[in-house]
């Protein structure tokens, strides 16, 4: 999983591990499962910090306030052959005359931003006393992040998880329609194309089902097969788990062999290309985790969604970077859980929202603790589309949030039930008791004082703050 | 067939059980349920956010500001009943002594009068008239006073408030408090601007604990540095006129005329603008803030001082008796901004005693050494 050690002492490599250490580059880890608001909150927060110098709406980003930032500004990627991130699309959707969330990402995207400042720190103040920081983001898919867990994985070890989850409800109906066609087919005999095309189709389907809003599952591995990029139609992704591994033995051109074979050759190639180009080093990571959908849906979605994302974090690198750190490879120092769309929730469900999310991802806490690094959670939303409020009703003060929803034009009211401190039981996720529903953006006059937000401020000075 | 005990198994409702313990393991279904709700209900909201409409000014929002937010804080008893109870004779024998006073003060008044009315009909007017106008100008002085001493009972009240948001992570509370600090500096042009910014800046997904830090750091942020400044040159002027006075009485008034001045100043700069009473419960509770200080507090302040003194021992023994008064002067000033700050200081923003001790002693020290310098030269 690392990189070659050859790779480390690469000229340009040991430049660029030089810059971080020196605090002149940053790559900020946005992480998060499909559906939580990566390009959301990526648009908002290079919209924030491209106009932080004239905007009132970074009170808590003490760069901003301190009057030494001289400008942020967006600049020529790193990797030239990465596809540029469109800001500029994303915030034109954000802020057109009918605003529209941006669509959901189906490739992978960079954009670098320069931020100049008037240096603090004792030294530099007379070395260079403008310094810049270039932070580095990338935007992604994030069905492809549950493909990082299959490095660690041979076939049968993955087949065996798969297997093992089909045995549950809601994966026990979903999945009878390939389960029942792998059982017929025998593993251990030579299989033809076609076979495999219809094998691997039925899992496709499979995997399509279980990310239906409905059931709104988010473990869903491989990644490309429910979101393919640049990949469509590759017979790279023509394969599929089995239920049980033979345990005689098998020709190579059996049925098994094959599909292990296109399994360990899609790790070879989609998995760790991916993981060495973009995700091997970070200095930063925050992970975005929308637990109101989970509320919506129900005890699956969350007990899916949090197995995913222990997952996911397993496989990024946490440690304190030290001096010397550019020699022997960066690791993530700073780790923000973040519950996004806190906006969707009133504002006195904020601290609910910190703890549920902090008890639910306790274990990947703990992990990056032991590490030395430190960690913090927050409830945060990229783009503030409800409006707090307090309503008469049966005599009673409530507070609700107003907002218009994603499918009507006129705005509601809705008081849409409390965050659980603690995480519920089973049975205590009943339909009527979350209604949490989505918002459209709202339409801003002025957009150049900064997209409002919640505590996307707070989270930028935990993730960058100390760099200045 | 009466059998004492029972073979086969037997179901029981679960509500006709009752556990021997008491102590069985329950789950909670309570929760709040969601509400859509009807669109007649009446919507109280505290931003314009999601309409074209031009940005209300922030004199407007104070004025529109919603019913729900004002809720006060409902704060518990505070221990003054304890010094109370102790003190009820002492409090009966200043009442009596005073109601003897002023009963005797009438009793005499009105017999001067009626002495000069049965005399001549004119004297006694002119006296009672002259009677009526000092009562009425000893009574409007007294309301004066009062209602400053009012103020500063305010001031105090709001710290504690405050200390409360601060603790606490509630919602909903901090907008109402913050907008009573901020009546206190409606009148002053030059906190109205940061007052509009903040106001401007603050919205209805912040936190109690973030709206007061929020407006710690935008409003009043230039009040503390202003009175940082304050208390760094009255101790600069305290240790230097102590360094030049030759008598040891005289050195003892000098420091105390500067801090009584300091406080009043430091006061005045936060809004409290104490009168003379005022002013002598503020220094009270100044004093008592000296004394009662954290013994932690002390300890590692007086370790600064002793640390910082043995270079100071380079100096005359008078100019390290000046530094000795000049730290204890910015010790009560840095004392007297937070007795007079309504919105309490958060642990990070405590002006720090270290920092100014080494501001003090490097000033003074660039004094001494610019003299030496001219009188080489």
């Amino acid at each position: 999983m690392k990189k070659g050690l050859l790779a480390r002492f690469s000229p340009s490599q040991i430049d660029e591990n030089i810059n971080r250490s020196l605090d002149r580059q940053v790559k900020l880890a946005v992480t998060g499962l499909s559906r939580s608001g990566k390009t959301v909150f990526i648009t908002s927060l290079i919209h924030q910090l491209l106009h932080a110098t004239d905007s009132n709406q970074l009170p808590f980003f003490r760069l901003a306030n301190s009057g030494r930032l001289r400008g942020v500004k967006a600049m020529q990627q790193p990797d030239l052959h990465v596809p540029a991130f469109r800001y500029d699309q994303s915030v034109a959707q954000l802020c057109a005359q009918s605003p529209a969330w941006p669509e959901p990402t189906s490739g992978i995207s960079e954009i670098r931003l320069a931020i100049r400042y008037r240096s603090d720190n004792t030294f530099f103040k007379h070395v260079s006393p403008i310094s810049t920081l270039n932070v580095d983001i990338i935007d992604y898919p994030g069905e492809w992040l549950l493909d990082l867990p299959l490095l660690e994985l041979s076939f049968e070890q993955w087949s065996q998880q798969i297997a093992e989850a089909c045995q549950r409800e809601p994966r026990l109906s979903l999945s009878a329609e390939w389960r029942a066609f792998m059982e017929k087919t025998p593993l251990d005999k030579p299989v033809s194309e076609t076979t495999l095309r219809e094998a691997s189709a039925l899992y496709t389907d499979f995997l399509f089902s279980c990310k239906a809003k409905e059931h709104g599952l988010t473990l869903l591995q491989p990644g490309r097969f429910t979101m393919a990029g640049d990949l469509k139609g590759a017979p790279l992704l023509e394969f599929c788990p089995v239920l049980n591994a033979p345990s005689g033995r098998y020709s190579d051109d059996s049925f098994f062999a094959v599909l292990k074979k296109r399994y360990e050759s899609y790790k070879e190639h989609v998995v760790k290309k991916f993981y060495t180009e973009h995700f091997a080093s970070f200095d930063r990571q925050i992970v975005l985790i929308d637990i109101l959908r989970m509320f919506n849906i129900g005890s699956t979605a969350f007990d899916d969604t949090r197995s995913a994302l222990n997952m996911v974090l397993k496989s990024f690198e946490y440690g304190k970077s030290g001096l010397f750190s550019w020699l022997f490879g960066l690791k993530i120092d700073r780790l923000l859980f973040a519950a996004t769309k806190a906006d969707h929730a009133t504002p006195d469900q904020l601290p609910n929202m910190e703890k549920f999310l902090q008890q639910m991802l306790a274990k990947s806490q703990q992990n990056a603790s032991f590490e030395g690094v430190s960690t913090q959670t927050m409830a945060l939303a990229s783009v503030k589309c409800t409006q707090a409020a307090e309503a008469n009703f049966q005599g009673r003060k409530i507070p609700c949030i107003k907002g218009v929803p994603l499918a009507a034009a006129q705005p509601v009211a809705l008081f849409p039930g409390e965050v659980p401190i603690d995480i519920p039981v089973a049975e205590d996720w009943t339909q009527e008791r979350f209604k949490f529903i989505e918002f459209k953006p709202p339409r801003l006059a002025n957009i150049h004082g900064g997209l409002p937000h919640i505590r996307l401020d707070r989270a930028l000075e935990f993730l960058l703050g100390d760099k200045f | 067939m009466n059998t004492t005990t029972w073979q086969a198994p037997v179901f029981f409702e679960l509500e006709e059980v009752k556990s021997v313990d008491g102590e069985e393991v329950q789950v909670d279904l309570l929760y709040t349920p969601p509400v859509v709700l009807p669109e007649e209900v009446p919507l109280e909201t505290n931003e314009q956010l999601l309409a074209h409409e031009p940005e209300p000014t922030p004199a407007q929002e104070v004025a529109a500001e919603p019913a729900w937010v004002n809720e006060r804080i409902e704060l518990p008893e505070t221990n003054e009943q304890d010094s109370k109870t102790n003190t009820p004779i002492w409090l009966w024998l200043t009442a009596s002594l005073a109601a003897l006073l002023v009963g005797m003060l009438v009793v005499d008044t009105w017999a001067f009068l009626a002495e000069q009315f049965a005399s001549s009909y004119l004297l006694g007017t002119l006296f009672t008239l002259l009677v009526l106008s000092v009562v009425s100008a000893a009574g409007v002085l007294s309301w004066r006073s009062w209602q400053k001493l009012k103020r500063f009972r305010a001031i105090s009240g709001l710290q504690r408030e405050g200390e409360q948001l601060l603790q606490r992570d509630g919602y909903g509370q901090a907008r109402s408090y913050v907008n009573r600090v901020a009546e206190i500096y409606a009148q002053r042009p030059d906190v109205k601007r940061r007052l509009d910014t903040f106001q401007r800046t603050v919205n209805d997904s912040y936190h109690d604990r973030e709206v007061c830090a929020l407006f710690s750091q935008q409003v009043m942020q230039e009040l503390d540095q202003k009175a940082y400044r304050l208390v760094l040159q009255r101790s600069r002027e305290t240790a230097l006129m102590v360094m030049v006075s030759p008598i040891a009485l005289l050195d003892m008034v000098l420091t105390l005329w500067r801090n009584v001045r300091m406080i009043r100043d430091i006061a005045t700069l936060y809004g409290a603008r104490p009168d003379f009473i005022g002013s002598t419960g503020l220094i009270v509770s100044v004093v008592q803030n000296l004394i009662y200080a954290d013994v932690s507090e002390v300890v590692a302040d007086s370790l600064a001082e002793t640390l910082g003194n043995s270079m100071l021992a380079v100096f005359s023994a008078q100019a390290a008796q000046g530094i000795g008064s000049g730290i204890l002067t910015a010790r009560v000033g840095l004392k007297a901004m937070q007795a007079c700050r309504p919105l309490p200081f958060a642990e990070e923003e405590r002006p720090r005693l270290k920092e100014i001790r080494r501001e003090l002693v490097g000033s003074l020290k660039r004094i001494f050494e610019s003299r030496k310098e001219k009188a080489q030269a």
